[in-house]
């Protein structure tokens, strides 16, 4: 029991400790940084497995699943259009051309692009938005991983 | 005895080939995920190891394909990945609003709101998924 709660309190770290590298930035942002979390205290628990016969690969398999699932739920709470038309509509029943009105200031196309020159994705070269090397590279394991 | 790291791995790696395999259809992705846990958790039950052991492998390979699933959605129905896809082409138009109006039909398709009178509602499930975001949004310090 006290290795499941070793976990929990570790799994509990490694998200707080996420939020903190984040201030208020999106994940996609800062993707090095809370993968630099997780890493560290992954590596302090996969030393603590490392002779249990489930510790060399169960314990990492878990750990890249963890960090997935946090990184997947944290990336959709922020992004997902569907959740802040649901977050939007709480209040009262709204239009649609209200509700696009509303999302497009919370996270407009110059929001969205923004993000993506923050995340170096995108950059502007005289003045024209254009793809970087990382972002061609996100975009061809994209299309190979989406078919 | 199997060693518990066999399993994971092996599970991990079944896990990854549906994820590839599915990459058109979210079913292959689903039936191998869900096989892959199933068989895991009988050889596990069946093999006496032990309890932390099975936590790890089980919950491991569980968290591994939860966590691809939600990759796999990320994948597909991304705003900002197909603005970047938009980019790439050489188009410069940098409007979401067809993703945007595309989740209205969502809206509807997983019963969240109901249009009325020309303004959308949300149903009762709609509420508790409102409540539960406006919870997530506050513990996440998103913007609100």
């Amino acid at each position: 029991m006290s290795v499941v709660f070793l976990v929990l309190l570790a799994l509990a770290l490694s998200v707080a400790g996420s939020e903190v590298v984040l201030r208020g930035r999106k994940v996609q942002s800062a993707f090095g940084a809370t993968v630099a979390v997780w890493a560290t205290v992954g590596g302090f628990l996969l030393g603590w497995f490392w002779g249990r016969p489930s510790g060399r690969a169960s314990f990492p398999v878990f750990w890249a699943g963890a960090f997935l699932t946090w990184f997947g739920i944290r990336s959709h709470l922020e992004s997902s259009i569907l959740l802040r038309l649901v977050y939007a509509l709480r209040q009262q029943p709204k239009s649609a051309a209200e509700l696009l009105e509303e999302y497009e200031r919370f996270y407009g196309p110059r929001q969205r692009v923004e993000e993506l020159v923050r995340s170096g994705l995108l950059e502007r070269r005289e003045g024209v938005l254009v793809v970087t090397r990382k972002g061609k590279w996100i975009l061809a394991l994209a299309r190979m991983l989406r078919g | 005895m199997i060693p518990p790291d066999l399993y994971a791995l092996a599970g991990a790696g079944l896990i990854g080939c549906g994820f590839f395999a599915g990459r058109y259809r979210e079913k292959i992705f689903i039936l191998a995920g869900a096989a892959t846990l199933a068989s895991t958790v009988v050889l596990v039950s069946v093999s006496r190891i032990h309890a932390v052991d099975a936590f790890l492998v089980c919950g491991g390979l569980f968290l591994f394909f939860f966590g691809l699933g939600i990759v796999r959605i990320m994948l597909h129905r991304s705003a900002s990945l197909r603005m970047l896809d938009r980019f790439a082409a050489g188009r410069r138009e940098t409007t979401a609003r067809e993703d945007i109006a595309r989740r209205f039909g969502d809206l509807e398709k997983f019963r969240l709101a109901v249009p009325e009178a020309g303004r959308y509602r949300l149903t009762r499930w709609g509420r508790i998924v409102g409540a539960s975001v406006a919870i997530l949004y506050g513990a996440m310090r998103i913007e609100r």
